[in-house]
């Protein structure tokens, strides 16, 4: 069953001379437990499929669904409770809360969610000891290392178990070891949890582990 | 959201100083001003508050009891001595004399009272006696400081000879430029231009339950004289010395409002530009505008709750210096500490709000840039 679907998207930047076509006629399925990867060169398009994927952009035309709901059905205030359910971002520069310890970090889609604050702590807790970080629970993410980071900040894609991980090239910014350790997590998701995991990047060790690589270029799709 | 507002909060310490810091100078401004609003008043109508009277009688048509020409007749007071549920009947002489030091005058509004009755006379003394001699005289005490006097030492008013020995002083007797002073009553009585006339007279009844009524009986008896009520008269005191003073003080406290708001909303308007990114984040995360929106009020709240603390407390410090380095009365009053933190919360609302077009217009796609 597809978790989520992509059907003939067009999404153009800008307009006149400075117009850019950054999505054209791109479809793409992501099924329960399935790793896509998409891949392609700087420009091609690649975290603009994925801000569509995720409700944050509109595209010009086209469809996506998630669980079988069109999100272009769903009106901008339904979008936030949609994306905290079924959602969840993994970004390149990790972007946690600077303000909050890790496990804050990891607790705030719950309590956005409106879960008791004891509960969303344990959980955290949790989460962040099956990701090898619970020493780090208590730190700043000022004091933490990249890998660290990247953990804490899949932890807190992770904590509201969504049907959706997207991730717009998570190791980039990871020595290979790390990186390694990362791409083994995402894929532990997917398969155990039986979540679709879509990873942007550019990464020869998700190539080995991903279902279905996808490339893009110049805004255009094609299956490899 | 509690979470996120307090450690946003108290991560930029100097931003969280200055913004509680604004809010308390507001606050200080607010509660100082009218501690000294409230002392002055209060102190300005000690005089009849402290009197031993329930009753005040007064002459017909005076408003004030110490302007215009005093005369309440000696055999009205007389008779109303006689009449049923009045108790005592103390007729007062007043006398509006000045002295003078290094060409500055003060005004001394002197009343009259009989040593012997320990009721009557002034509310207390810091130093001195309140048994005195016709030729002593009881003044305020900041009046003895600001001429170099003190207990023992004499006063002659300007343009006379004769010379009062100041037999004690009187704590919280100056208001306004009006030092209110004592003489025994025999002494005031060479200073009556009216043959059985005095100024006015303090009535004491035995059922002190009905005052009121009691006055208007009194009133409708004695038509030729001005018969109040004490809390009446009190009240009425207060209420012109407050109309004349209350709309400085609203211009002011319109100020002080102005000023914390605009603390509130600019140090918070400021984190939320500082914190874009973040904002953009918990957005992709999935946070609603409301939320949002919970968060900076949270902020402000927190901030307003911090700045009235450090505010009142310091209002007490700044209330307190006030009155012993500059003389003024302050008396921070409960009411006026509850009005002014429910200012305070509005003030905090309404800074909260001042951020969130900004709130609204934040892209969370931004955050996938590097
Ligand atoms: N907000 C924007 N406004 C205008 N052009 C944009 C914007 N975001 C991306 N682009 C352009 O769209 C194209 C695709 O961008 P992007 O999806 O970020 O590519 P990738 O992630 O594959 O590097 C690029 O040419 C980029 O310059
Ligand atoms: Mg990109």
């Amino acid at each position: 069953m597809n978790v989520i679907t992509a059907q003939n998207i067009t999404k153009i930047y800008g307009t006149g001379e400075s117009k850019v076509t950054a999505l054209d006629d791109v479809s793409l399925n992501v099924a329960a437990g399935e790793v896509v990867l998409i891949m392609g060169p700087s420009g091609s398009g690649k975290t603009t499929l994925l801000l569509v994927l995720g409700t944050l952009l509109h595209p010009d035309s086209g469809v996506v669904t998630i669980n079988e709901q069109n999100v272009h059905e769903l009106s901008n205030r339904d979008l936030p409770g949609l994306r905290l359910r079924k959602i969840g971002f993994i970004f390149q520069h990790f972007n946690l809360l600077s303000a909050l310890t890790a496990q804050e970090n990891v607790m705030v889609p719950l309590l956005i969610a409106g879960v008791k604050s004891s509960q969303t702590k344990k959980k955290a807790g949790e989460l962040l000891k099956r990701l090898g970080v619970a020493k780090r629970a208590g730190s700043l993410p000022q004091n933490l290392s990249g890998g660290e980071k990247q953990r804490v900040a899949i932890a807190r894609a992770m904590v509201g178990s969504p049907s959706i991980l997207l991730a717009d090239e998570p190791t980039a910014n990871l020595d290979s070891k790390t990186g390694h350790e990362v791409v083994e997590i995402l894929y532990k998701y997917a398969k155990e949890e039986g979540k679709a995991v879509v990873i942007v990047s550019h990464d020869q060790r998700i190539r080995d582990i991903a279902d279905r690589v996808v490339l893009i270029e110049d805004g255009k799709l094609k299956e490899v | 959201m509690f979470l996120i507002a307090s450690r946003n909060l108290f991560q930029e310490k100097s931003r969280l100083a200055v913004s509680v810091g604004g809010v308390a100078f507001a606050i200080i401004l607010m509660v100082v001003l009218f501690g000294i609003y409230n002392g002055s008043i209060d102190r300005d109508v000690k005089f009849i508050q402290e009197s031993p009277a329930d009753i005040v009688i007064l002459r017909q048509g005076m408003v004030d009891m110490y302007k215009g020409v005093p005369l309440v007749s000696l055999a009205d007071i007389e008779k109303i001595r006689q009449e049923p549920g009045v108790q005592s009947v103390t007729p007062v002489i007043s006398l509006r004399p000045a002295v003078e030091k290094d060409d500055k005058q003060y005004n001394l509004i002197i009343s009259s009272f009989d040593p012997s009755d320990l009721s009557q006379g002034p509310w207390a003394l810091s130093q001195g006696t309140k048994q005195i001699t016709d030729d002593e005289i009881l003044i305020p005490s900041a009046l003895a400081k600001k001429l170099g006097k003190s207990v023992g030492d004499t006063l002659i008013f300007s343009e006379s000879t004769k010379s009062w020995r100041i037999a004690g002083l009187v704590p919280d007797a100056s208001s306004f430029g009006n030092n209110y002073s004592w003489i025994t009553y025999s002494a005031a009585q060479s200073f009556i231009t009216v043959p059985n006339t005095v100024s006015f007279a303090f009535v004491k009844l035995t059922q002190p339950s009905d005052v009121a009524h009691e006055a208007k009986v009194l009133q409708a008896k004695y038509p030729q004289i001005n018969v109040r009520d004490k809390a009446a008269l009190v009240q009425e005191e207060k209420t012109s010395l407050g109309d004349s003073f209350l709309p400085i003080l609203q211009a002011i406290l319109a100020i002080a409002v102005l000023i914390g708001t605009a603390v509130i909303g600019i140090t918070i308007y400021t984190s939320v530009l500082d914190k874009s990114r973040e904002v953009g984040i918990l957005k992709a995360i999935g946070i609603s505008n409301k939320q949002l929106y919970l968060t900076s009020l949270t902020q402000a709240l927190l901030t307003t709750v911090l700045g009235l603390l450090v505010g009142i407390l310091l209002s007490f410090a700044v209330g307190w210096f006030i009155s012993t380095a500059l003389d003024l009365p302050v008396q921070i009053s409960q009411w006026t500490i509850a009005w002014v933190s429910g200012l305070a919360l509005v003030m905090g609302c309404i800074a909260s709000l001042i951020p969130v077009k900004r709130l609204a217009s934040i892209d969370p796609a931004e955050v996938f840039k590097s």
